[in-house]
């Protein structure tokens, strides 16, 4: 390592940071004698760039030369950018000297493509292999297998990695097919087959054999890149909870479309439909222009950042799938296609079925009480334990760590009074009130100033729904 | 009248005031250290009367003896992980927390039930988030934990932790860092652990000598009593190591490091505030890629 290392490696740090996987959880490992590292199952962040995002794995690209010409991507053949690769012992004592120091938990190896699909995957094995074989290291390593890769390669993959990804990048084969011109599904889904087959049939031996080498043990994940195609965001979650079906996908990560390339006339510049709705809040965090209070035509300037707030409300909604038993088809039906920016997909449901509510946690199941916007896991588990030794009430449940400003609109009276039933607690429930209402009550308080709050309807229990 | 009981500030003590107030069926309202005790005595000792303490105060002398039965009894009553939770509260180290675990051990040793579970009961729920708040600081130490390789060969780090992680972090390190000595040092409270390959033991820094880093210590790790703000020490500047201590090419590699934490930065997102809502400003000194900002 030298000086020259210090400069590739800005190079290929700079190229590799828009994969915005950083996982370093779902394997816990001890250490070898005479090796180095361990896996924490529960991931680990050990330090956070400057746009708050976690660094956890010493995320870098083999090499940056690329045959592919991907719209999106920083990388592409036709950029004019300076290039570079790591020789396999150079990033393998980088990685060494940055996990003595505990700077990282491991590696995220990935890299452009080099004469060949193939071609590439052997030069990144021998990274793995130099690592896990000669170095004896046991921390992380997420490899990311390239589009087109044979079966035999990735196979291998899977034995040295912990975890492996194929990046879907682009939700719809069409705008695939149109943004990457060299890749298409075949050789996306072809990739996250084998390491699929490679998990099960780990799984499988490993019953039947007492020492069978594990196979990428934490699973697989996949990354789809928001904003640079005009999918929508229902489109890309029936996507996602297909995904999950399938066995060991672990992860979808969505990805913000960051304009690396200026225009480029493959990309969505003038398509409404994927950037005006989100302009068009005023929630902090999107880029919308200040102050504007109520919707106004926005004038699309020809690429423009994709909100945070857009990426963030996709992030949730999978997370409502994986943790909170919600389907994809209940987060989002046909007649609304696009993720509600100003409310999370959770109240977004709660505000469309007020039959459900108002409920009592002192009775409700576990799977019911999950819906209940305020009461996250944690502390749904800690209703069911707490209510065997007494009835909540609502001083109660802020100690089980409900955020009873949300919560309350849901909640029958008999939980969210105080103990003793004093009235003056009471709110209304979103019965009585009506779900504009909540939804005004439910906004953040920006953008809840920016708006007149809509009356609270006449207090009508029956009320039919939208 | 007010029941005081007077300890040494240690865990050990704090059980052998458990002990104590069973025996003598009488509960303490507060918790005091000793010296606090002797303070408070001052002055009547002035006035040249005996230095008498207040009736209602009493000495608990720590004993392992005491310390062990209560520990035993705790921990039928408890599962591995209330027991676990219990010692992560004491290293809270936090204000009034003596008085709090004190009052939790008595309900659990009250109970019947496995009480863990009743989180709806104030003391228990709050002894939960104590415990909760060391917890996390230690998993986050051990990310924000950086060595620095010495030309010794030592890999050293400085830590300046709210809570007393320290002796929560050693499992982890052992394990992960096993083919390297190592000493993470806590600044504030001014104690160390030094892992030499074969185990971990306590260590104090010394000046530096000629041939480098310098420190003694004893065998075993006796948990830390109170928390003392010292000056920093010599051999640290604001919890870096002093250069010349340091081997050949660890500025390169810190150097590195730097340029990737600056490399993978999102230009477009630029958000500070995030950036300290995850890691607040009070670890950046130790940080190596942010240090000295
Ligand atoms: S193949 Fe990968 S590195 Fe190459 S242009 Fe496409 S996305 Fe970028």
């Amino acid at each position: 390592m030298n000086e020259g290392t210090l400069k590739k490696l800005k190079i290929l740090a700079e190229s590799a940071k828009y994969d915005v996987s950083c996982s370093s959880s779902g394997v816990g490992r001890r250490n070898i004698p005479g090796g180095i590292g361990s896996a924490e199952s529960w991931g680990c962040c050990h330090s956070f760039t400057e746009d708050g995002r976690c660094i956890s794995l010493l995320k870098v690209l083999l090499s940056n030369y690329c045959i592919y010409d991907c719209a999106y991507c920083v990388n592409r053949a036709n950029n004019d950018i300076p290039r570079t690769a790591f020789s396999v012992s150079e990033l393998v004592d980088l990685t060494i000297a940055f996990y003595r120091r505990n700077y990282i938990e491991g590696l995220f190896l990935s890299s452009a493509v080099l004469k060949s699909p193939d071609h590439t995957m052997d030069m990144m094995l021998k990274v793995l292999r130099e690592l896990r074989l000669t170095q004896r290291f046991n921390g992380y390593i997420h490899m990311k297998c390239i589009p087109g890769a044979s079966q035999e390669l990735v196979r291998q993959a899977g034995l040295y990695a912990d975890r492996l990804s194929v990046n879907i990048e682009i939700p719809s084969e069409g705008n695939l097919k149109r943004l990457a011109p060299d890749k298409d599904y075949q050789s996306v889904y072809l990739p996250m087959r084998h390491i699929q087959q490679g998990i099960l049939q780990s799984r499988e031996e490993s019953r039947r054999f007492r020492h069978t080498p594990r196979f990428a043990p934490a699973g697989q994940s996949t990354q789809m890149i928001i904003g640079a195609s005009p999918d929508r965001d229902r489109e890309i979650l029936l996507l996602s909870s297909l995904l999950y079906k399938g066995p060991g996908l672990k992860r979808v990560y969505y990805s913000g479309f960051v304009p690396v390339n200026g225009y480029d006339s493959r990309l969505p510049a003038a398509s409404p439909a994927a950037f005006a709705a989100p302009v068009a809040s005023n929630t902090p965090g999107a880029s919308g222009l200040p102050g504007s209070s109520v919707s106004p035509v926005q004038p699309i300037k020809p690429i423009k950042l994709v909100p945070k707030v857009r990426e963030h409300r996709l992030y949730q909604a999978d997370w409502l799938m994986r943790f909170y038993h919600f389907e994809a088809e209940e987060i989002l039906d046909e007649s609304s296609p696009d993720l509600d920016l100003e409310v999370d997909p959770k109240i977004a449901w709660a505000l469309r079925h007020p039959e459900f509510f108002p409920l009592d946690v002192n009775t409700a199941d576990y799977a019911v009480i999950l819906r209940v916007p305020g009461i996250g896991l944690k502390s749904a588990q800690r209703i069911i334990a707490a209510r065997r030794f007494r009835k909540l009430s609502a001083d109660t449940l802020r100690q089980l760590g409900v955020v009873l400003s949300r919560a309350r609109f849901f909640l029958a009276d008999s939980c969210a009074l105080p103990a003793g039933g004093a009235a003056h607690g009471r709110s209304f429930t979103i019965q009585e009130a009506g779900p504009a209402y909540v939804r005004a009550a439910l906004l953040d308080k920006k953008t809840r100033q920016s708006r007149a709050v809509p009356a609270m309807r006449q207090l009508s229990l029956f009320d039919s729904i939208h | 009248m007010k029941n005081i009981y007077c300890y040494d500030k240690s865990f050990e003590g704090l059980l052998s005031v458990v002990f104590d107030a069973y025996t003598r069926k009488v509960f303490p309202d507060a918790l005091q250290g000793m010296c606090e005790a002797v303070e408070a005595s001052a002055p009547s000792n002035a006035a040249g009367a005996l230095p008498l303490l207040p009736a209602n105060s009493y000495q608990v002398s720590s004993s392992p003896e005491k310390a062990g039965r209560v520990f035993t009894a705790l921990r039928k009553k408890l599962s591995a992980a209330g027991v676990h939770r219990l010692l992560a509260a004491w290293l809270a180290e936090e204000p009034g927390g003596d008085l709090l675990i004190f009052r939790f051990i008595r309900l659990v040793l009250d109970s019947a039930t496995l009480l863990e579970a009743n989180c709806g009961d104030a003391t228990v729920f709050e002894l939960g988030q104590m415990a909760r708040r060391v917890n996390r600081e230690r998993h986050k130490l051990m990310g924000f934990v950086r060595f620095q390789k010495t030309a010794q060969g030592v890999y050293f780090s400085a830590i300046a932790p709210r809570h007393n992680v320290l002796p929560l972090l050693l499992n982890h390190f052992t394990q992960r860092l096993a083919d390297q000595p190592w000493i993470i040092y806590d600044c504030g409270r001014r104690y160390g652990m030094y892992y030499d390959l074969c185990g971990v033991r306590e260590i104090w820094l010394d000046s530096p000598m000629q041939d480098g880093l310098n420190w003694h210590g004893g065998q075993h790790a006796p948990v830390r009593k109170t928390m003392q703000a010292g000056p920093s020490d010599p051999v640290l500047q604001d919890g870096r190591l002093n250069e010349s201590l340091l081997a050949e090419g660890e500025t390169l590699v810190q150097n590195m490091w730097r340029g990737y934490f600056q490399a993978a930065v999102i230009k477009e997102r630029i958000n500070p505030k995030l950036q300290r809502q995850f890691m607040p400003r009070h670890y950046w000194p130790y940080l190596t890629e942010l240090a000295g900002k």
